[in-house]
């Protein structure tokens, strides 16, 4: 299509595939990290021309693989793949498997997705050793926390947990829920039994504080 | 037995231990007052009753608001309640003086009407003045002979004493020197002049200080319902029930006694418009239809200017539309500046107590444009409104435009068109009073057992916390002062202790040390509640504004900024602390008032704030009008509002009417860019970009051929290729296969049909060719429509449909500030919080559109209850299923048998603890409903078990088992 020279300027000269993956990379990248994940710096700064001319117009799926340690314990890792356009059936889900099967320090997998799932392949994941994770591409575009409804979300440990629900005298089911399929507890991979700490405004001093157990 | 037709006498000595001797009515029981439909707790007040002849019952007109009651027939309901433990909790849960203002906002709803304003605004008009008798007399009107009156000193002493009647009104404030009442106010009334404030010409700024009205024409603002300022708001917030009410109670007494003698109606005179009236009226209308002509004929000629995203039509209607609006309120100005001061229908309504501009020029003037669903008059014929017109015509007389008065009277075809709008009205108040009422009755439902605790958290009945906090501060919305839900008005409480409280021998603090002051007050332990954080910014924020400003008045008089000089005997420190200096005193009795009032606003532990959320939700409902409104800035597109709006949200629908995604671009500033972005969203079908989807038959092969419209592509800035569409037509049609299709130079394609049988093969061709022009060869799916809406110079897109994550991921779009207005997307894609908050703005958008104020508490209640299960439950008999545990509960609401006999089989356990339960066994102690028990938990709990039934033939599916 010819375009005149003041529209060039708002076209993406790039493959649009390499873009989404480029987003849906960062925005793992940055969910790697609110998790607590050791994600390098140099990483999460990518920009997208960097990123094209690391990986190419129409990355390698391979390559743009992720594998990164917890912070506090490097034994434990997680590995984010990439999967293609193609509808992801069971003797894929069998070819990871093999593939991590010699990894021991591998505890979390993640699976990004640009098609459906099978619902053999959905199940054979939820079976496997390591705990595994599914995401849509499309989810991954833009980073959900970083949207301006979203208030802030903190993950609260068991002992927190315990004081608050002994603050208010309440049992787990007794404080307000959040779903482990809800968006954000999907970011976060929360568990059941987990409870958030929601502060609903930027400014921490302003507002008060609401919690939400994952069910 | 009945003492009127029986022996008065023998009854009398046959009396004897244990009858009960029933008496009648005396003055001063105290009695229940009740008007249907009791939409609010102020449906039903007590009040002391008062025994006079006749059999109608009678009451203070300003009770008239709450109860919704006028006197054209109105029915209302008296129960007495029988013991003194019932008179005392009457008394002090439900008098009229305990709930002078409604939980919803704040606002006073136990205030003035109309005569009472239309006599208050008489009275305080500027050049009234009254000599000793009148003034006197008129200072008896205000009480029963009871109380002393102390005369002020009249404004006029020579030639003879003249008071005025804004003097009446500072008597009225303040009858006598040992009252200490210091009323401290401002209020705008509806006529201030926007500048000038106490030198307002038309006298519109009202200023009590020290309880002497010193400048204002009083009107509704002042003494009127509705507003958070007025006389009554702030006597009962400063200073007590009992202020606000007997000043109330004067100002009845003295406006019925004296407009009885002043006399107050309305004629025909009052509506004969004058000479000039007439000519402006004639001449405005001529102008009008003279630019309906125009556009008219512009129209025809098909050059008619089209904004983003609408037709020439619909332009037209509301460019006339537009005209014709403006035809009516510009007589209504020129109405209003014609008319002569005394005309009783101007007084009225420039006081507000009745009418408004546009009532009276419809009278005078011009009744205007009829409307039928938001439209004009529709075509009833073919082709036109009436047969009294030719076809297709679109003139404002032809489409429901009434050019007449209801003075000089209505033609045949104008007093059609006013019934056609007249009979809407009336069906929509008949189906919306059955919606709304549902509606509440759904949240009442929803919301019942909702309480607060003591430690501030609301709970339901089984004690699963639906907030931590009541409203994030744990403040009653029935005390707050503040605009927004503000707990206090610093501004005014401040304006108050500079009057009360004068400076005089004390010294002046210096900026720096008031500030310093107020830190220190603020660090205090008193305000570290949970939730004052708020309050304490908000005082902090204020005194560093009077800190300033301060420092300006300083600055102004070439004073040192910061250093007041103690002792100084100067002129212009004078000036400075009279302007804007604060004493140390003063800044102590501010700090401390604002503090004591503080912590008396928190909200009881007890009060069942579900229901009065509910109420509050939905009262204002049956109060909705205009079923839908056109969005800001951008003509024909439609969102829907009201009352539909509102059960969307409260229902939680999956599917809304008018379902909008607002999407931030990444370059504001530039249309193209938008128009670009607008492009990548849009749903586009082959059918709009071909120039041509043709059959092809040849002797060899039969085949259609799609020939795309390079320059509308072009134009709408789409990226569409032969490509791009051939993989479209792939996606969307399953049974063609790559070989099927063959692009042709990029602006041709063409498509072979996948069937082998020849004598099929005509039908598959025609099938195909039907389907080709509905591919999506561009955009989302689910985007029916995509708007530019500009707002000063900076572009933004309004997305008509769904698929919010999908938008959101569109390059040239920023994705973190697009949201939609549909709540159940906003769930999917950003969770449950994030869907609370759409909830909570959705309802106040909604309610904000229809001028309604309801406090943020309410709403947020209502979005934390319906996202406290971790998705989004509509308020409907769905969704309460999954929020409440109570079998019991869930059959008093919908589906009665089908709860009770599900529950009865599966032994399912009810422990009666909501308001829900008692209905089906009430505590035994009968401690008051409003209260919590002391002890946290309920010390009448008693379990009621449903049983299964051994056989399915026993007629009893239910019965009760105390278990203590």
């Amino acid at each position: 299509m010819e375009q005149g020279g003041c529209l060039s300027a708002f076209i993406d000269p790039g493959s649009v595939e390499s873009h989404r993956y480029y987003l849906a990379r960062r925005t793992t990248l940055e969910m790697l990290r609110d998790r607590g994940y050791d994600v390098p710096d140099a990483d999460l700064d990518l920009s997208l021309q960097a990123f094209r001319s690391t990986y190419g117009q129409s990355p390698n799926l391979e390559h743009i693989r992720i594998s990164l340690p917890l912070l506090s314990d490097s034994s434990k890792k997680i590995l984010v793949i990439f999967c293609g356009t193609e509808v992801v059936k069971l003797a894929m889900v069998r070819n990871i498997f093999n593939q991590i099967a010699n990894s021991q320090n591998l505890n979390r997998l993640i699976l990004i997705l640009q098609n459906k799932i099978t619902a053999q392949a959905r199940q054979a994941l939820a079976i496997c050793r390591v705990k595994t994770e599914t995401f849509q591409i499309t989810d991954l575009l833009v980073n959900i926390m970083k949207h301006f409804l979203m208030p802030k979300h903190e993950l609260l440990n068991l002992e927190e947990k315990e004081k608050l629900l002994k603050k208010y005298s309440v049992g787990e089911n007794q404080i307000p829920r959040m779903l482990e399929t809800d968006a954000v507890a999907r970011y976060y991979g929360l568990e059941k039994g987990q409870v958030v700490k929601v502060t609903s405004d930027d400014d921490v001093a302003e507002s008060h504080a609401t919690y939400r157990c994952v069910t | 037995m009945h003492l009127k037709y029986s022996a008065r006498k023998r009854a009398a000595d046959e009396l004897k231990y244990g009858h009960i001797v029933e008496r009648h009515l005396e003055d001063g029981d105290i009695v229940l007052f009740n008007r249907q439909p009791s939409l609010h707790r102020m449906s039903i007040m007590s009040h002391r009753a008062r025994v006079m002849p006749w059999r109608t019952l009678r009451f203070n007109e300003s009770v008239c608001n709450p109860y919704n009651a006028d006197f054209d027939g109105d029915e209302m309901n008296m129960h007495v309640p029988q013991t003194e433990e019932a008179r005392t909790e009457a008394l002090t849960l439900m008098g009229v003086q305990n709930n002078l203002c409604t939980p919803k906002n704040g606002e006073i709803l136990v205030a003035s009407t109309q005569d009472f304003i239309t006599s208050s605004f008489l009275i305080t008009r500027k050049d009234t003045f009254y000599d000793r008798a009148a003034f006197s007399l008129m200072c008896s009107y205000m009480g029963d002979a009871m109380d002393p009156v102390d005369l002020p000193t009249p404004a006029l002493i020579k030639p003879i004493e003249l008071w005025t009647g804004k003097q009446l009104f500072s008597v009225l404030a303040r009858p006598h020197a040992q009252m200490k009442v210091f009323l401290n106010l401002t209020v705008l009334e509806k006529n201030y002049s926007k500048s000038g404030e106490t030198m307002c010409p038309n006298d519109g700024f009202v200023y009590f200080r020290n309880s002497e009205l010193i400048c204002g024409q009083l009107g509704k603002a002042t003494v009127g319902n509705g507003n958070k300022d007025g006389l009554f708001s702030v006597l009962l917030r400063d200073y007590n029930v009992h202020a606000a009410a007997s000043c109330m109670n004067r100002l009845a007494k003295l406006s019925a006694r004296w407009i009885g003698n002043h006399g107050f109606s309305i004629g025909i005179d009052d509506v004969q418009p004058g000479e000039l009236l007439n000519q402006q009226k004639k001449a405005r209308i001529d102008e009008g239809y003279e630019k309906c002509d125009d556009l008219i004929r512009e129209h025809i000629k098909g050059n008619i200017e089209l904004p983003p995203g609408s037709d020439s039509a619909l332009t037209l209607e509301a460019e006339i539309s537009k005209v014709l609006n403006n035809i009516r309120e510009t007589t209504a100005n020129v109405c209003m500046k014609e008319l002569h001061w005394r005309n009783s229908p101007l007084i009225m309504s420039q006081c507000g107590s009745k009418g408004s501009p546009i009532n009276i020029s419809q009278m005078i003037a011009c009744v205007g444009q009829q409307s039928v669903g938001g439209r004009r008059a529709p075509n009833g014929f073919i082709d036109r409104s009436l047969p009294h017109f030719p076809r297709k015509c679109k003139t404002p007389s032809a489409k429901g435009f009434v050019a007449n008065s209801f003075y000089s009277g209505l033609t045949a075809t104008e007093f059609f068109f006013h019934t056609m709008g007249g009979r809407e009205g009336l069906v929509d108040t008949a189906v919306k009073t059955a919606d709304t009422g549902y509606m509440s009755r759904r949240l009442i439902k929803a919301l019942e057992d909702l309480s607060v605790q003591y430690d501030y958290t609301v709970r339901n009945a089984s004690g699963g916390v639906v907030q931590f906090l009541y409203g994030d501060d744990g403040m009653d919305p029935a005390k707050m002062e503040g605009k927004d839900g503000v707990p206090l008005n610093l501004e005014r409480l401040y304006m108050k202790i500079r009057a009360t409280c004068p400076a005089n021998a004390h010294e002046n603090l210096s900026p720096s040390e008031a500030l310093k002051k107020v830190y220190e007050r603020l660090e205090k332990p008193d305000i570290s509640l949970d939730g004052a954080n708020k309050f304490k910014n908000s005082l902090r924020d204020f005194f560093e504004g009077v800190t300033d400003s301060l420092k300006k008045t300083r600055k102004f008089l070439d004073l040192d900024e910061n250093n007041v000089e103690k002792n100084d005997p100067s002129f212009l420190e004078k000036i400075a602390a009279n302007v804007s200096g604060i004493s140390l005193k003063q800044l102590e009795v501010f700090l401390d008032t604002c503090i004591d009032r503080y912590h008396l606003k928190r909200i009881e532990a007890g009060a069942p704030i579900g229901v009065i959320g509910a109420q509050s939700i939905g009262e204002p409902g049956t109060q909705m009008t205009l079923k839908t409104f056109h969005f800001a800035g951008v003509a024909s597109m439609n969102i829907t509002l009201g009352v539909p709006r509102i059960k969307e949200i409260i229902n939680g629908a999956k599917n809304i009417s008018t379902p909008i995604i607002t999407a931030e671009l990444e370059s504001k500033e530039n249309v193209t860019s938008a128009r670009i972005v607008k492009g990548r969203i849009e749903k586009t079908v082959l059918g709009e970009v071909a120039k041509s989807i043709k059959m092809e038959l040849t002797s060899r092969q039969a085949s259609i051929v799609v020939s795309l419209d390079a320059e509308r592509i072009q134009a709408l800035h789409l990226s569409i290729s032969a490509d791009s569409v051939k993989r479209s037509i792939l996606q969307n049609l399953k049974k063609l296969k790559d070989q099927h299709i063959r692009t042709i130079d990029g602006r041709k394609i063409r498509i072979f049909p996948p069937e082998t049988d020849r004598n099929k093969l005509h039908f598959d061709l025609h099938s195909l060719k039907a389907m080709l022009p509905k591919v999506i060869v561009n955009g989302i799916s689910t985007a029916e429509r995509v708007v530019i809406s500009e707002q000063k110079k900076k572009y933004k897109l309004l997305v008509e449909g769904k698929n919010l994550r999908a938008v959101m991921g569109t390059p040239g779009v920023v994705g973190c500030e697009t949201v939609s207005n549909h709540i159940t997307e906003v769930e999917e894609t950003l969770g449950i919080e994030a869907a609370r908050d759409r909830i909570i703005y959705e309802i106040q958008e909604t309610m904000k559109g229809h001028g309604m104020s309801i406090d943020m508490r309410h709403m947020m209640l209502l979005a934390d209850l319906m996202t406290y299960r971790g998705e989004v439950l509509g308020i409907t008999r769905f969704g309460i299923q999954k929020m409440k545990e109570s079998v019991l509960m869930l059959a008093s609401f919908e589906k009665t048998a089908d709860h009770l006999f599900n529950a009865s089989f599966n032994g399912r356990h009810d422990n009666i603890e909501g308001v829900g339960g008692f209905w089906f066994q009430p505590p035994k102690n009968t401690t008051p409903r409003r209260s919590t028990p002391v002890n946290q938990g309920n010390p009448w709990q008693e379990t009621m078990t449903l049983m299964s039934p051994s056989l399915p033939s026993g007629v009893n599916y239910l019965y009760g088992k105390l278990v203590k």
